[in-house]
């Protein structure tokens, strides 16, 4: 098992980006890491977008796997500028695309 | 039974020796209730190769153990080839968790899992009050609020367990959202984490023991301790009893 943030399976990166739409920007510190693994906003949206792998439809059709980092970037950028609920909006509709669901989120 | 070595079986092995023995354990280094297991042997399989210590596979842990019951009984050794095998699993499990025994590494994993529900709960009502939350359309919000404080809950658990033991699952010293089979191998269910002799299940709602998914727990594990693991803010944990 990787020791780091990277999600190990789907259900992982979906845990993942739970961690993210209730935590993010800030993280909760774990008392067993060292300063430099603690998880950060660079560090959670590098280990969504290594995790995409587990997807089969994302590594088979690159189309999609370009629309979703790209909303995984805007969705980084705006934690970054304090857009809490934009961002998890997008969060949401990256989730929503990669479990198959057609649900919109609500804004 | 307490201090007893108790040998589990199970009658389908791949080999078709149907005398598969997972592994020898002293009673008293799990939770009472535990020695009803023995007819769940598979679903043990977790909670027998943390006792061993070892870091292989569960596989090899089996037919470790099959070797060393043979063994014993040729010889006439009986309880005590084996018996030492659990006393400990130390020196430590982890740099910082500090466990040494079973039931010290079952506390500490409850006692976090239990802070990272309370953390999750607190922050995600915290970003709800303030119109900070993205709810899904179509959903219930609290089922949803529920969803998410799993998913936050497995990750940090996950999380732990790779940097402190070399990761959660079969042959580890837990478990964490792994299918749980029946006997039958028919059906199944998903307890959110399992320690040897312990599942914890992680709800924000009111669950009884007469629910069928914990009657299923408690029959496919072989008598494992349940506990509801609930947010602080919402009257906390319980344990049920059979």
């Amino acid at each position: 098992m990787s020791d780091s943030w990277e999600p190990v399976n789907k259900q992982d990166w979906h845990d993942l980006v739970s961690m993210v739409l209730v935590y993010a920007p800030d993280f909760p510190e774990e008392d067993y890491l060292e300063p430099h693994e603690q998880l950060t906003l660079k560090m959670a949206f590098a280990a969504l977008r290594t995790g995409l792998k587990h997807f089969a439809p994302v590594r088979r059709d690159s189309s999609l796997r370009a629309r979703v980092v790209g909303l995984l970037n805007q969705a980084e950028k705006a934690y970054r500028e304090d857009r809490i609920l934009d961002a998890g909006t997008v969060m949401q509709e990256v989730d929503d695309i990669l479990r198959g669901s057609k649900t919109p989120t609500l804004h | 039974m307490i201090g007893e070595t108790l040998f589990m079986t199970f009658p389908h092995d791949e080999d078709g020796t149907k005398d598969r023995v997972l592994e020898s354990f002293r009673v008293a280094d799990y939770p009472p209730g535990m020695d009803q297991a023995g007819r769940q042997a598979e679903n043990w399989l977790l909670g027998a190769t943390a006792v061993i210590g070892l870091g292989h596979s569960a596989w090899t842990a089996g037919r470790w153990a099959t070797s060393l019951a043979r063994s014993a009984q040729a010889s006439g050794a009986g309880s005590t080839a084996a018996a030492t095998s659990g006393e400990f699993i130390g020196p430590l499990i982890g740099s910082r968790t500090q466990a040494q025994t079973l039931q010290e590494f079952s506390q500490v994993a409850y006692a976090n899992y239990q802070r990272y529900a309370d953390e999750a709960w607190v922050a995600t009502i915290t970003r709800a009050s303030k119109g900070n939350f993205a709810f899904k359309r179509g959903l219930h919000p609290r089922t949803q609020i529920g969803n998410h404080i799993d998913g936050v809950a497995r990750k940090r658990l996950r999380r732990w367990a790779a940097r402190e033991f070399q990761g959660e699952g079969a042959g580890r010293f837990m478990a964490v959202n792994r299918y749980l089979r029946s006997p039958s191998g028919q059906s199944y269910r998903i307890p959110d984490l399992r320690v040897p002799g312990h599942i914890f299940d992680l709800t924000l709602a009111l669950k009884t023991g007469a629910s069928s998914q914990i009657l299923d727990f408690r029959a496919f594990s072989g008598g494992a301790h349940i506990t509801v693991v609930r947010p602080q803010g919402l009257g906390g944990s319980y344990s049920l009893l059979p």
